[in-house]
């Protein structure tokens, strides 16, 4: 993508709830956040999306010294000579209703899991896979494919010069189908396997159906190359958002080339930054980068390490909880903090899947989102390890992949009463191994980045080192064998504001050391032999300088799975105390 | 603020569009009267192949078979037709087994289509067609009462309507379904068991419309025949009175539910429609609208969740709420003459 310069950027990020504005541009050298506004998204029968994205601008208007629109309400753009309008507009969305897509290609364990790993990256609905096996039966696929009426189809497998003799059978079977489609279903046609075949496919399937040819999702066995495919699936899904949304069109007229769906701009950032990210040999050998946005509809996790990255949405939680998942249920009432019958549990949980907008008006109803947010985060992030083998997780243990930074999103991470909630839906939806520092996303910006940074590469960089990003805590988890009372880990915490204190940390508790704002702290970390803290091994410790944040250093001794009492009282004070812990 | 709305309205215009995915062929004319169940429009979508591979039958190699071929693409076929021969020491030639049309021809191989899938559309409500939308569907309209819903089974009936209590605030049992005729629309409070959605499929009810379900109930009910609209939602709610008003006044009478899943993009709520009534027509409301003062609203959230009130005032200023966090808020007069505080985001206007 061609670099671009500009001044004054407007950010749109269009939520299936909210829709939001954000102005980015130059103070004191560097890219800033100027200021951030939200309203409700327009989306619905006889609505346009520009009434939503029209509201969150005028309201940042309103507010704010910068002047965007004309009286009229047209965006003005390019800015003026006296700063007046904004220079770009860049434009996310987790918006649905989804593509509905069918996945072919060959094997279970390849080619359909590289598939599944494209498809689970992106909002949008799998209706089914198929292998090679169903080819031994070509009038049932055929018939299959037709009854499915999918929007999209993607066609992957065999390795760089592999597997010629499937894909041409199924190249044979897609044009039988392509022909038998009446023109009003057809799908898009997107193929990513061997390249060698390209011109077979075109030459059989371009006059039959609208061809996307990228490259193959597994040109090696074991390799995955996910990122072309992504771009050509994310441009797809934008054009039938711009199909079936009012609206959606004019605002990515503003946009043009700097428009992607969320997960496809926080994949990205994600990557980038886990390139970027500097390596401090003094923690763990692995650093990387991952990050959490639970959103009203989707929920949505990308994780990188080295620029290798895996991204993992799920959309529509809603069915869940309509369809009485009861592991669903009985995960929420144990990490629900007050007595709460699993009834109310169920009720309101039910009430909110059907009106995913609404907020929680009182304790009971914080505490059940709270402990639903933490099902999400659970949930999404053994979907991400299941795709992607490369992160250590397990249900039982949690996750053991060490992140430098973890940045989360969604207006019920970002937006809770205080820091501590936030912290602990995170800390006990991923039960985190080792030492990494959570920070707090809370315009939603990283996906907006992830579009920008092709064409204005200094500008996420600028943005990441401002205070649009509030880092919320430093975590440190010691995992230990050792029975609940016992010493797991000494600190010692030497701050520059001369305040020195150690402390022992015991199995089985939550504990926060206060780091103020604008203080930095050297502390240093003797775990017993039987602990290990994410230095590399069990009883190695070692030195960490962290600054001041809105929760210091939380040290999380509470073990692996996390334990909770089986008695209601029980398992409600422990939870409170923990709340209680961590200042809240 | 926009916020949500929800249709409860005693005499309003309503229309909808059924519209097929497909170009196929309307069946219906403007003006004609039509039923839930009536197909408003259909399309045929192929859907089963018969692969013949002529090259092997006639010993030839693949890339050699084409000039053989007898017949054109798109030619219909009827069993023992020909399709391929060749001439030589030995003549051969190819039938086909099986009716159909000749679609495609590729290395050696015919295909030939030989079933199609009837795709259609229904009426899913009591009307009349307004427009007909050539080759895809119409638009039906009807003058009459309408109950918007919370949730619904995804079905669609018809029948006349049994109110079973007036007030529609106990609970359905087996034992008051004891005389209950086929066909009838029941009309309920609230529904907590099984036996009773039993009952009502023995007793071959047209459909059950309720205040509200207990949610453990929701897999059964997704599998039962007719549809279930709920019109409250999942908790022991008190009951709506415009609900209650509308359906006491129309007790008896024809009525339709469309039990779809709501769907934002296409305006759909579940609903119950009862053509017909007294006074002057209201217009329908989009799905989103302003909230302002005088507007009757349903309460989403809090103590005093389903509630009906009325918007008394609106706020400028943020309002901090029990759960800390704060939000727009509207001030709410509730039926018994209460004042509360509500997130605006947390309302849906009726009416």
């Amino acid at each position: 993508m061609e670099r671009q310069f500009f001044s004054k950027l407007l950010g749109l990020d269009l939520g299936n709830v909210n829709t939001r504005a954000s102005i980015m541009g130059v103070r004191d050298e560097k890219f800033c956040l100027l200021d951030s506004e939200r309203a409700l998204t327009s989306l619905g029968q006889g609505l346009n999306l520009g009434t939503g994205a029209g509201d969150a601008m005028r309201q940042l208007q309103n507010r704010s010294s910068h002047i965007l629109l004309e009286k009229s309400g047209k965006l003005i753009m390019p800015s003026n000579s006296g700063g007046i309008g904004v220079d770009k507009v860049a434009l996310t969305t987790s918006l649905g209703p989804l593509p509905r897509i069918i996945l072919l290609g060959l094997t279970a364990s390849g080619s359909l899991q590289a598939g599944r790993n494209l498809v689970d990256s992106l909002p949008v609905t799998l209706l089914a896979s198929f292998g090679m096996d169903v080819l031994v039966n070509e009038p049932y696929i055929i018939a299959e494919l037709l009854h499915a009426l999918p929007e999209l189809l993607i066609l992957t497998g065999g390795e760089d010069a592999g597997a010629e003799q499937a894909l041409i059978r199924w190249i044979d079977v897609l044009r039988i189908y392509y022909s038998l489609a009446p023109h009003s279903i057809k799908p898009v046609f997107l193929y990513a396997g061997n390249p060698q075949l390209e011109n077979q496919v075109r030459r059989r399937l371009e006059p039959v159906a609208k061809l996307r040819i990228t490259a193959n999702l597994q040109p090696h066995v074991g390799e995955l190359d996910l990122n072309p495919a992504k771009v050509i699936l994310d441009q797809e899904i934008l054009g039938f958002l711009k199909n079936k949304l009012p609206g959606m069109a004019a605002l990515s007229a503003y946009s043009k080339d700097l428009e992607g769906t969320k997960a496809f701009g926080l994949d990205r950032m994600v990557r980038y930054l886990s390139l970027k990210s500097p390596s401090d040999q003094s923690r763990s050998k692995q650093t990387g980068v991952m990050a959490i946005d639970v959103g009203s509809v989707n929920t949505l996790i990308s994780a990188g390490i080295s620029g290798k990255s895996g991204t993992v949405v799920k959309a529509y939680w809603q069915e869940k909880v309509i369809d009485q998942n009861h592991h669903l249920l009985e995960f929420v009432q144990r990490w629900t903090g007050l007595a709460i019958t699993s009834q109310q549990i169920n009720h309101f949980l039910c009430h909110y899947a059907l009106n995913p907008w609404i907020v929680p008006e009182n304790r009971m109803e914080l505490t059940i989102m709270q402990a639903f947010t933490r099902f999400r985060i659970k949930n999404i992030v053994s979907k991400l390890a299941f795709n992607y083998p490369w992160l250590r997780y397990e249900d039982h243990k949690g996750l053991n992949t060490h992140f430098e930074s973890i940045i989360v999103s969604g207006s019920v991470l970002t937006g809770a009463p205080n820091s501590s909630q936030t912290m602990l839906m995170l800390l006990d939806g991923l039960q985190l191994q080792g030492i990494t520092t959570v920070i707090v996303d809370k315009h939603h910006l990283l996906p907006l980045l992830g579009i920008i940074a092709d064409a204005a590469p200094v500008l996420p960089v600028h943005m990441l080192g401002s205070d649009a990003f509030e880092t919320l805590g430093t975590v440190v988890t010691a995992v230990s064998d050792v029975p609940i009372g016992k010493i797991v880990l000494t600190v010692r915490v030497t701050t520059d504001a001369g305040k020195d204190y150690s402390l022992d940390i015991i199995q089985g508790e939550l504990r926060h050391l206060v780091i103020p704002k604008g203080v930095s702290a050297v502390l240093e970390f003797k775990p017993t032999q039987r602990t290990d803290i994410g230095f590399g091994s069990y009883g190695l410790g070692g030195e960490l300088r962290v600054t001041g944040s809105a929760l210091g250093v939380v040290v999380d001794a509470r073990g692996r799975p996390i334990y909770l009492p089986e008695d209601d009282d029980g398992r409600i004070e422990q939870l409170q105390r923990w709340q209680w812990m961590l200042g809240s | 603020m926009i916020v949500g709305t929800l249709q409860r309205a005693k005499l309003i215009k309503i229309t909808r569009k059924r519209r097929l995915l497909l170009p196929g062929r309307v069946l219906v004319n403007e003006g004609d009267p039509v039923h839930p169940e009536d197909v408003i429009a259909e399309a045929l979508l192929p859907d089963k192949v018969f692969i013949l591979d002529i090259a092997k039958s006639l010993g030839l190699e693949p890339d050699q078979a084409g000039q053989c071929l007898v017949r054109q693409i798109g030619e219909s076929l009827q069993p023992e037709d020909i399709i391929a021969q060749c001439e030589g020491a030995i003549p051969r030639l190819v039938r086909t087994p099986i009716a159909g049309t000749l679609t495609e021809y590729h290395q050696g191989k015919v295909v030939i289509a030989t079933h199609q899938t009837v795709v259609n559309i229904k009426a899913g409500m009591i009307g009349t067609i307004a427009e007909v939308i050539p080759e895809l569907g119409a638009i039906v309209s009807v003058t009459g009462s309408l109950l918007q819903g919370f949730w619904g089974n995804a079905r669609v009936g018809s029948g006349l309507l049994k109110v079973m209590e007036p007030d529609l605030d106990s609970t359905l049992a087996r034992s008051d379904l004891a005389s209950l005729e086929a066909g009838l629309l029941v009309v309920a409070g609230m529904c907590s068991s099984v036996d009773v959605l039993r009952a009502l499929e023995e007793k071959k009810a047209a459909g059950l419309i309720v205040k509200t379900i207990t949610p453990e109930l929701i897999p059964i009910i997704l599998d039962l025949p007719f549809p279930v609209l709920v019109l409250q939602g999942f908790s022991d709610l008190q009951p709506d009175p415009v609900s209650i008003d509308i359906l006491q006044a129309r007790n008896g009478e024809i009525a339709c539910i469309n039990a779809c899943p709501k769907d934002i993009i296409n305006g759909q709520h579940p609903e119950l429609i009862i053509p017909q009534g007294k006074g002057s027509p209201a217009e329908e409301k989009d799905f989103k609208e302003k909230l302002e003062i005088g507007q009757q609203v349903i309460l989403l959230s809090g103590s005093d969740i389903g509630k009906i009130g009325e918007v008394s005032a609106l706020s400028d200023e943020k309002m901090q709420f029990d759960s800390g966090l704060v939000f727009e808020a509207a001030e709410i007069r509730l039926q018994n003459g209460e004042l509360i505080h509500v997130p605006c985001q947390n309302l849906l206007i009726i009416g």
